[in-house]
């Protein structure tokens, strides 16, 4: 324990200390005054002995010289003097004594002293006697004296000592031991007693206040009146500290606790120590009706339940202010609903509890405490309520934030907040989907991590327009963890709590947007390309309508051998040639509904090969492998033919400078398939393969290149989706492809398609006669097609009338529609098209006979579909020949039954 | 002015130097201050009235009160002749030149004598009873400190192991074993045999050593050297009566004749010398 200035060591021990000190330095003092006299009696004593020693030998040699009658001699004298003096000058070595001869004249005879003492004592030697001299630190003591028969002066000194010496000597010094340890024997016993009846009784007391227990008593009257008196101080300390401790465990129970578990919490702190039987805690909703009650029963084996009790509740409900019932018995609120002799409730308190704004949100209730609530105990409930008001409203805060965190976290767009720094300290699970990095690798690092690819300059700029308070929006480029790249939408802006500043980031992959958004923009690109390849086909259909049918025309009319009959049948069959060339152009560039059909794969790739041989360069050696007799698919020819195209063209262009490009059919039975890719009911498969020496691909490329929009081609020269319709195509067919490729070796896709149930219907080479009758109005903005239409038909015994729009046709169909036996009509005309003049037919005579007939269909076969089922006789794809044109109208005259 | 002059110098006659050789030179005699000073006069001023008569030249006494000082006077050639024991006369050899010119005889007529440890205590049987208990000694002596040393060194009694006493000459040191103030101490035998009939009983006795000698100082005249020796050699007290009248007042050690130095005496001396070195130190 540190000593300060009232510690008991300052305060007693101390000054007792100075006390003994004191006493013992006046004791030695007066002990050393005391001893120096005694010293110097002692001394001059001792000194008269040696003094009277010296004049002893003095008076033997006089005497001797008497003796021998020699006194008078000098020489005997002298030696007898000589003798006498190493008597002396003997006799003082032997008793450590020094000394000093003078003779009568005042001359040194002898002299064992310096030459500073000799200084020192010359005042005292005509003294005579003892004397005591102090020279510095030295005490001199001599005795001076005569001898009258030589008249000598003969000084005995005692040999000098320090002062120090003195005191410390060996006479001095057992006498200064005793003071010295009487006086410690004293302070230490001090000491004692006041360790033992002051110190240690109080360092007891300190020692229970420090282990805060009760302080035990010391057997000391004043001292134990001192601990009762703490101890109830103690106790009363107690009892206030553990309503602090309650009320600061509540306080900290408010946080991230649930309401019902804060209110239990609440009440199994607050009941025991206010040693109340039942607790209970009745909460309202916003309309001030009751929501629920919590209770806490510190016996729960009593049964009492609150619930039960309306007359309580309601009660509880009522009380504005707090109440405290002792008797609750005979409490009028209580009379005619309580049995007074053994109420549930023999006393209680109850504290409402208020929002912020004063509004009543739930009520405290604690009874059947033994003997009673006191005042305390309400002003405690008071301090437990507001606790409570503060816990019932950050339990609804928490879970108002707990729902907004839920949100957040199963968002799946990134949400970031950073401090001032703009180091992130929060980022919801999103992150990881959208960055590749987990929340734990993104804690504490600088929000620009989410900026991607946009360091330095860009960074600079959303930073700047943060800290000028300003909301940022755009999109980034970002850099996932394993570096690959996803676009992503971000909006940053600042948000101000008290003094700090944070920023907030939403970042959203649009990734998939944008490459829809680029799908979009190359569908439509592709919808151009195919409206302007279906207006070039139309319009070549219709050159090709009369091409043909004027060629089949002047055909009929020669006969071999002829010289025109060869040139026209080379017109003709161009003709035909190019009929079948605008329909392939169609086919591939049709946008409609599958045409699902029995397709025989064989006829498939060699239409789709006519086509590649355009496509295809020299250099590449084109090979089929295809096998006979090959069951038919169910098939889109189209769609089928866009699948070979789009592998085989993928081929070409995986081939460098030379290669070969083998397309192969076979037939595989249902159990030559893999088990996975089996499907349950299938009657076996078509393989197509088509295989190329090419580059090949490595697995990483093989495993994205079904993916929509992939590609490895150069911008511009591939959409991305070539194998994604491929892929979709043949899995909407049921089908299945395998991709086997090698880097520098090559790629072969190998495609399943089920094999069809139906079979193939092979058009039948058939003689008719189609000569007919009646009046056919043929509707055709194209003259040359009026023009064939009439010379094919007239023959045949028609009458035809022609028009050149759809406005004269009706006209025409007006004036004679009784005599109109059909209408071959144009779907595609400038101003009114071949539906709308279809409709106003029909108004006109509703039984018209409309063949319709066009070189495109924008609306393609549903479109048509729906034309036949709204009454149109048939349908006849320009350019058509002679006898697709005779046969039409002739079944829609009624002249030909219909096969 | 001639008659003033010879006043003058009448007057200052007395204190004018008188000039060596001349009869009315005074030499001076130092006596080794074994004895107390009116004691050695006592003793010696016969020998001196002798020399007086014999040599037509003054002599006096000059005495000292120890063993350094007569050394350093007769060294400083305060006295021309010295008495000096054998250890003196070689520590005054070491110091400056002396030379030895007459030795004493015994009363047994050789030119020797012992040293003898005695006792007066009656519980001291023999040398080794002397431990712990009060020895005198006359510093300097060779009888009563040099010799008693070795004595008592050849026993195997060093001086831790006994009292020392020193005393101042060796009258001093028998008066004191008479009073039993001391045990025991060393003097010459010559002195123990005076006290024959006492209770002092002899515990040791040394080997004989070279005995007193009188010896020139280097400024002593060849002339009065001459007459010294003849005056001194010329006594036969052993055998002459006449002779024997004339010492028989002088000190026991002078009174049986002299002898020329025997050829080792010196070195004899210078031995005892090494002695009293090795034990003074």
């Amino acid at each position: 324990m540190k000593a300060g200035n009232s510690s008991i060591f300052a305060k007693v021990l101390f000054p007792i200390f100075i006390l003994v000190t004191g006493i013992s330095l006046a004791l030695f003092l007066i002990i050393l005054e005391t001893s120096h006299k005694v010293s110097v009696k002692h001394f001059s004593f001792v000194m008269s002995h040696h003094a009277a020693e010296a004049n002893r030998i003095l008076d033997t040699a006089v005497t001797e010289l008497v003796a021998a009658r020699l006194l008078d001699n000098p020489v005997v004298a002298e030696a007898k003097q000589r003798v006498a003096i190493d008597e002396i000058a003997g006799y003082w070595k032997t008793n450590d004594l020094q000394g000093i001869i003078l003779d009568a004249g005042g001359k040194s005879l002898y002299s064992s002293v310096t030459p500073r003492m000799e200084e020192a004592i010359t005042p005292f030697i005509a003294g005579k006697g003892a004397f005591h001299a102090e020279k510095g630190l030295h005490h001199i003591n001599g005795y001076a004296s005569v001898f009258p028969a030589w008249n000598w002066t003969v000084v005995t000194i005692l040999r000098p000592v320090k002062w120090i010496r003195e005191i410390f000597g060996k006479e001095l010094m057992p006498l200064l031991l005793i003071v010295f340890l009487g006086m410690t024997v004293l302070f230490t016993s001090v000491a004692v007693i006041l360790k033992r009846n002051f110190r240690n009784p109080v360092g007891n007391i300190i020692d229970d206040i420090g282990a805060a227990r009760e302080i035990r008593k010391t057997g000391i009257k004043e001292l134990d009146t001192i601990v009762s008196a703490i101890n109830e101080a103690f106790l009363r300390l107690q009892s206030k500290t553990a309503h602090v401790s309650a009320l600061h465990d509540i306080a900290l129970s408010l946080q991230d606790h649930s309401r019902d578990e804060t209110i239990h919490a609440i009440l199994a702190k607050i009941s025991p120590l206010l040693n109340a039987g039942v607790s209970v805690l009745a909460l309202y909703d916003d309309h001030d009706a009751l929501k629920d009650v919590i209770t806490f029963n510190a016996d729960p084996g009593s049964g009492f339940d609150v619930r039960k009790e309306k007359v309580v509740l309601d009660y509880m409900h009522r009380t504005a202010d707090p109440e405290r019932i002792n008797d609750v018995g005979h409490h009028p609120a209580f009379r005619d609903s309580i049995p007074a002799e053994r109420p549930p409730l023999q006393n209680m308190v109850i504290m409402p509890i208020l929002s912020e704004e004063k509004k009543p949100v739930a009520t405290l209730l604690f009874a059947n405490k033994p003997g009673g609530f006191t005042v305390e105990d309400e002003h405690l409930l008071r301090a437990v309520a507001a606790d409570t008001a503060v816990a019932l409203s950050k339990a609804e805060n928490i879970m108002q934030l707990g729902r907004f965190k839920k949100v957040i976290d199963s968002s799946f767009d990134v949400v970031a907040l950073a401090g001032g720094s703009g180091e992130i300290e929060y980022i919801n699970p999103a992150c990881e989907t959208v960055t590749g990095y987990t929340q734990h690798e993104l804690a504490g690092k600088k929000l620009d991590i989410l900026f991607g690819l946009h360091h330095g300059v860009a960074a600079n700029i959303v930073w700047n327009t943060l800290s000028a308070g300003k909301v940022w929006r755009g999109e980034f480029m970002s850099r996932k963890k394993l570096g690959d790249t996803c676009h992503t939408s971000a909006v940053l802006f600042p948000l101000q709590f008290a003094d700090e500043t944070w920023y907030a980031l939403i970042l959203r992959d649009i990734t998939q947007e944008k490459r829809l958004h680029e799908h979009l923009l190359r569908s439509q690109k592709l919808e151009a390309v195919g409206t302007l390849a279906s207006g070039i086909a139309h319009d070549f259909n219709n050159l090709l309508a009369a091409i043909m049918g004027y060629s089949e025309i002047m055909q009929s009319q020669l006969r071999e051998g002829d010289p025109f009959f060869k040139p026209v049948d080379i017109i003709h069959k161009a003709s035909l040639q190019g009929a079948e060339l605008t329909k392939k152009i169609l086919t591939i560039t049709r946008r409609e509904v599958p045409e699902m059909k029995p397709v025989d794969m064989n006829e498939a790739v060699r239409t789709a090969l006519d086509l590649l041989q355009r496509s295809i360069p020299k250099s590449i050696e084109m090979r089929t492998e295809l096998a006979a007799h090959l069951p038919p698919v169910e098939a889109d020819p189209s769609q089928l033919q866009q699948v070979i195209f789009n592998l085989a063209i993928n081929a070409r262009d995986a081939i460098v400078d030379t290669g070969k490009l083998t397309l192969a059919t076979e037939y595989v039975a249902a159990e030559g398939m893999p088990e996975t890719d089996r499907p349950l009911d299938a009657d076996g498969f078509v393989k197509l393969s088509i295989s190329d020496t090419g580059a090949g691909m490595d697995p990483d490329t093989l495993r994205k290149i079904f993916d929509p929009f992939f590609t490895t081609k150069e911008k511009g020269k591939g959409t991305g989706l070539g194998l994604y319709i491929v892929h979709s195509i043949v899995t909407s067919y049921g089908g299945h492809i395998n991709v086997y490729s090698e880097p520098g070796l090559g790629t072969r896709f190998t495609l399943y398609f089920p094999v069809s149930s139906a079979q193939t219907t092979v058009p039948q080479e058939v003689t008719e006669d189609l000569r007919g009758s009646g009046t056919i109005l043929v509707i055709d903005d194209e003259t040359n097609v009026q023009e064939v239409c009439k010379d094919i038909l007239q023959p045949l015994g028609y009458r035809v009338l022609v028009a050149g729009g759809g406005s004269e046709g009706i006209q025409i169909f007006k004036e004679m529609q009784d005599r109109i036996a059909a209408v071959v009509l144009d779907m595609i005309m400038p101003r009114m098209g071949g539906s709308e003049v279809f409709e106003i037919l029909k108004t006109i005579r509703p039984d018209v006979r409309v063949i319709f007939c066009s070189g495109y269909s924008r609306e393609g076969l549903t479109v048509i579909q729906e034309l036949v089922k709204q009454g149109a006789a048939s349908f006849v794809e320009k350019p058509f020949s002679r006898l697709a044109l005779g046969r039409a109208v002739k079944r829609a005259t009624g002249t030909v039954s219909k096969s | 002015m001639k008659k003033y002059l010879c006043i003058l110098m009448l007057a200052f006659a007395p204190v004018l130097p008188v000039p060596a050789g001349h009869a009315s030179d005074i030499q001076y005699m130092g006596i080794v201050p074994f004895y107390a000073p009116e004691k050695i006069w006592g003793l010696y001023a016969p020998l001196i009235e002798h020399l007086n008569k014999t040599t037509g030249i003054r002599w006096e006494l000059k005495l000292y009160h120890n063993h350094d000082a007569i050394i350093d006077g007769f060294c400083r050639s305060e006295v021309a002749v010295a008495f000096l024991g054998p250890v003196p006369f070689g520590r005054a050899q070491e110091r400056c030149r002396i030379r030895p010119l007459l030795v004493a005889l015994g009363s047994d007529g050789k030119p020797e004598y012992s040293a003898v440890i005695i006792t007066s205590d009656s519980e001291v049987r023999a040398l080794g009873d002397v431990r712990g208990k009060k020895f005198g000694f006359f510093e300097g002596s060779t009888a009563a400190y040099v010799l008693p040393r070795k004595l008592l060194e050849d026993e195997g009694i060093v001086m831790s192991a006994i009292k020392p006493v020193f005393m101042k000459g060796q009258d001093k040191i028998m008066d004191a074993v008479v009073k039993h103030e001391i045990t025991a101490a060393g003097v010459k035998e010559s002195l123990y045999k005076k006290f024959r009939g006492t209770d002092i009983r002899m515990l040791k006795i040394s080997e004989p050593v070279p005995n007193f000698v009188f010896c020139a100082s280097p400024v002593l005249p060849q002339r009065v050297e001459k007459k010294f020796i003849e005056s001194l050699r010329r006594l036969q007290p052993r055998t002459n009566p006449d002779d024997r009248r004339t010492v028989q007042a002088w000190d026991e050690e002078i009174k049986h004749g002299f002898i020329l130095p025997p050829g080792n005496y010196e070195e004899d001396c210078r031995r005892l010398t090494a002695l009293y070195h090795k034990y003074s130190r």
